[in-house]
């Protein structure tokens, strides 16, 4: 069996789409660090390609930049996907922890994040009658990161195929769910804490007058 | 937040320009940047007085409602509430002519009733909505009636009423009318007065409701079909023909970006179908101030000359003017008692490039804009940029651009002018400032050719050294490996 650095095994695993999981289970390997790493470079591509993209294609606007948008988008979504896929997996006797899930995930995002880097790249080398290839490299790279996704989960919870594309969905599912209690939470504590403000004024009024 | 931002902007803007005394800046005056806001901005046309019936020595005006400037450059005014037709002199100091009777080919002489809309042809002949009496009555300048249309007895004529509004002619004395209660499009007759059928119908947009509809009408019953709406297109509320015969048509009641401003051609195609301008007032525009939201129907429009559309909003009683293409140029009016405000009814406008008239059939005036210092500018550089004169019309766009910092168009003028003039840099520098991605990758693509030859040698031997680096290293790599594991 190949022995690897971290480093090695993210080329290993993202190069072959197929056994690279499996064999990076086999090995006990893959590195919370390099997810993260990867997660942060994912995160500052999004930002790069909505803000600066080549002036040939789009002309943002820099006073509408939020970045709570952009996290949401890509750390949240990111947070949200690991806990519903490890509590949707459960249910098809998946044998994956968290701390893997973590780890093949942002694995397989790295051609995304690649790619998210290329186009930004090459659309400042491009005019838009090639953005065709600006188009193309996107493609790749989420088709490519789908597919990895998609062996990463099936690695990590040792799952068959069926079982894995119906894990999937459950997991986008769960995410709807999170993502639904969460605004809900949040409409209620501002419903509460506008009900504390409201009384706390209240008393002091007539405690003053 | 921003609102106030804008509030500052203009003040400031206002206090700079107006240490100048040759531009004056109307207050309030706005327009719409590439993002669609709404952004301070010269005045493009000012107003300079509203001229009432006393002035014009005719008599009180009565909820005048159509405004035409014939050839000759006389004006027709329909005064509604008289029942009569004014002409104007081309000054607009006095009325040359009352219209009131008419002669017909019999000799029998009649009154008008409530005259809502009047044309007038190049070859002399006054085409009058007479709509109180239902008819359409062509006639010459003496007031000898040559035709009468009145209820057409056609199959396709499915009205009980025929209540004829605002009336064109096209060159071939074609009439085109809009009826009050039809909703198909502009009533066409031919010269001889023979209904032919409708010309420039709406189109229904399929909103949520009207699909939800289609579908329970599937499964109702005759009956019930017969108790539910049906979805109509919005009616033609204005039109206009240009000098090529384009027919220029407004709908009140549209939604914005939907059929609002029509160009149609003899085909009946609309050739504004796929342009990015909102007519009128984009959705967003509320006043700061009141908190107002003003809504965008437009009730007229009026081709001039130079190809200018201008489009009269009795929702918010502004006139919006357009270049050829339909990009935005000046907005003026508002509603308000002063000088160049409206009532809650103004209801036609007419251009003649310099000066804009527009009835008000609530203050019964007329009033007229004219055209600012600014104004001249920004129309000469836009002439000039759509015959594609772009050197040309460096000079006035750079003009504009100094009188009003936030005028989009001039940025965009000038990035195609050092674009035709190879200054590749600074065009996409003014494409930038103007916020088109369109024009910039035309800069660009000139810019990355032009830096592509000049420094070809250099990016060629790049390529080669990185290319000869790359087989020495694989060649070492290979001996490295057998020498290892050798």
């Amino acid at each position: 069996m190949i022995e690897l650095t971290e480093k090695q095994w993210v080329l290993h695993t993202v190069f072959h789409p197929f056994d690279g999981f499996e064999d990076l289970r086999f090995k006990k390997a893959g590195s919370i660090l390099i997810s993260n790493i990867v997660i942060a470079l994912w995160f500052a591509g999004t930002i790069l390609r909505e803000n600066f993209y080549g002036k040939q294609f789009v002309i943002t606007s820099v006073e509408d930049f939020s970045i709570l948008s952009f996290i949401i988008r890509t750390v949240f979504l990111f947070l949200a996907w690991t806990v519903s896929n490890r509590a949707v997996c459960t249910f098809f006797d998946g044998e994956g922890t968290i701390r893997r899930i973590y780890i093949y995930s942002a694995y397989a995002l790295i051609p995304y994040t690649v790619s998210l880097y290329v186009q930004v790249m090459l659309s400042h080398i491009l005019i838009r009658d090639e953005g065709i290839f600006i188009t193309l490299t996107g493609v790749i790279g989420i088709l490519w990161s789908a597919m990895l996704i998609f062996t990463g989960i099936k690695a990590a919870h040792q799952l068959s195929v069926s079982k894995t594309v119906l894990s999937i969905l459950f997991t986008i599912a769960g995410m709807i769910i999170i993502i639904l209690i969460l605004v809900l939470a949040a409409a209620l504590i501002q419903q509460i804490y506008v009900f504390a403000a409201t009384i706390i004024a209240e008393i002091e009024y007539r405690l003053k007058y | 937040m921003r609102g106030n931002a804008g509030a500052a902007l203009a003040f400031v803007c206002c206090a700079f320009f107006l240490s100048k005394a040759s531009y004056v800046s109307a207050e309030g005056s706005y327009s719409y940047n590439f993002y669609g806001e709404a952004v301070p901005s010269q005045a493009g046309y000012r107003a300079v007085k509203a001229v009432n019936g006393n002035e014009l020595g005719c008599g009180e005006l009565s909820q005048p409602a159509d405004i035409f400037c014939a050839d000759s450059g006389s004006f027709f005014i329909a005064d509604k509430g008289n029942d009569r037709i004014i002409e104007v002199d081309p000054d607009f100091t006095k009325a040359s002519m009352v219209y009131s009777i008419f002669t017909d080919n019999n000799g029998a002489s009649f009154n008008l009733s409530s005259p809502e809309g009047i044309f007038v042809s190049d070859d002399g002949l006054m085409y009058i909505s007479d709509t109180g009496n239902s008819r359409i009555i062509v006639s010459d300048m003496d007031g000898n009636v040559s035709l009468i249309v009145t209820k057409p007895d056609s199959d396709m004529y499915e009205s009980e009423t025929f209540r004829p509004e605002k009336v064109i002619a096209d060159k071939y004395g074609n009439i085109y009318a809009i009826l009050d209660n039809i909703t198909g499009g502009a009533a066409f007759f031919s010269r001889d007065g023979e209904f032919e059928g409708y010309y420039g119908a709406g189109s229904v947009l399929p909103t949520a409701k009207v699909i939800s509809d289609y579908i329970k009408k599937l499964f109702a019953t005759d009956k019930m079909r017969s108790a539910m709406s049906r979805s109509v297109p919005a009616g033609i509320t204005g039109f206009d023909i240009d000098k090529e015969g384009f027919v220029y048509t407004v709908t009140g009641s549209a939604d914005a970006g939907h059929d609002r401003v029509k160009k149609v051609n003899p085909a009946g195609k609309n050739l504004f179908a796929g342009i990015d301008t909102v007519f009128g007032d984009l959705p967003r525009y509320q006043n700061s101030d009141s908190g107002e939201v003003f809504k965008t129907e437009l009730i007229d429009i009026d081709v001039d000359n130079e190809g200018r559309i201008c489009c009269l909003d009795t929702g918010t009683g502004r006139v919006f003017q357009y270049n050829k293409e339909g990009s935005l140029l000046f907005i003026m009016g508002g509603r308000s008692d002063c000088l160049g405000g409206f009532s809650l009814k103004p209801t036609a406008v007419e251009c003649t490039g310099e000066r804009i008239f527009i009835t008000d059939s609530m203050k019964n005036t007329v009033t007229i804009f004219e055209e600012t210092d600014f104004g001249k500018i920004v129309h000469d550089a836009d002439k000039l940029y759509n015959d594609g004169k772009y050197e040309e019309a460096l000079k006035p766009w750079q003009e504009a651009l100094r009188c009003d910092g936030n005028y989009t168009a001039a940025y965009l003028g000038i990035s195609s002018a050092l674009l035709r003039k190879g200054d590749y840099r600074g065009a996409m520098e003014y494409a930038e400032l103007g916020g088109s991605s369109y024009h910039y990758n035309k800069a660009f693509e000139g810019y990355r050719a032009e830096w592509l030859s000049k420094n070809f040698s250099i990016v060629s031997a790049f390529i080669a050294v990185f290319i000869i680096l790359r087989i020495i290293h694989r060649h070492y790599r290979k001996k490295l490996r057998r020498y290892r594991g050798g």
